[in-house]
């Protein structure tokens, strides 16, 4: 399937994506809050979407302890052909399934 | 499909965590006092047309609505997170709708007791979304 990216792929990274494409900006504690993985493991999946290029990541600058992230466009579009693609594999189901059923699928 | 490509039981389970991640960011709870603020603050935007013929009055009190939700909102980790409850959606516009009457109501005509009536329907209106939302949320 051409638009699933393996960037993304992951689960705690699809869910961090499905956060900022949810809310656009989100405060890297929430994302910690709902993913329920310990610091450095969290740190690790935003490091490889920030150097992917589809997460952006600053410091407030009011405050240096939040960090705040977001997504890039190529993260945005990313992210969205992923979910079609995941869509696609869904709806492909009953096809597939018929063709078990004595039907040869084509 | 290609031999590396998710099930369909795959496919479908990572959709729900789709699902699931953006209900948990978008449904973070609110502090309990941001609902009576919010709630007075549709109230005073449509009474704000009785105070000047001018839409200065009811600007201010836009502002400070805007000002004080987004706050909140960075405070809480997501500014701009859209709740999911439909039934909140429905109680800000028909609050916002209730206030933009008050302030037809309060031009067409030189009483004030529609523009009163009509502001209380805005207060009343965003009180049963904010109630759905704290079910929802809390």
């Amino acid at each position: 399937m051409s638009g699933l990216d393996p960037v993304i792929h992951p689960t705690h990274r699809l869910r961090i994506c499905a956060m900022l494409a949810a809310a656009t900006t989100v405060e890297l504690s929430v994302v910690k809050e709902h993913l329920d993985i310990t610091p450095s493991a969290l740190s690790k999946q935003v490091a490889s979407l920030v150097d992917a290029g589809y997460v952006r990541q600053e410091r407030s600058r009011t405050d240096t302890r939040r960090v705040w992230l977001s997504l890039t466009r190529a993260g945005a579009t990313a992210y969205r052909e992923h979910v079609a693609a995941l869509r696609e594999i869904v709806a492909l189901e009953p096809v597939a399934t018929a063709g078990l059923d004595g039907e040869p699928a084509s | 499909m290609t031999s590396n490509d998710p099930t369909p039981d795959a496919a479908r389970a990572a959709l729900a965590e789709i699902d699931d991640a953006q209900r948990a960011v978008r449904n973070t709870p609110w502090p309990v006092w941001l609902y009576p603020v919010n709630a007075v603050l549709f109230g005073l935007l449509g009474l704000a047309s009785l105070l000047d013929s001018t839409s200065s009055a009811r600007f201010a009190v836009a502002l400070v609505t805007v000002v004080v939700n987004v706050t909140v909102g960075y405070r809480s980790g997501v500014p701009w997170a859209l709740p999911t409850s439909r039934v909140f959606l429905v109680g800000v516009f028909g609050a916002g709708a209730w206030a933009v009457v008050a302030a037809v109501a309060a031009q067409l005509s030189d009483r004030a007791w529609p523009v009163v009536l009509f502001s209380l329907a805005a207060t009343v209106t965003f009180s049963v979304g904010a109630i759905a939302h704290r079910r929802a949320t809390a």
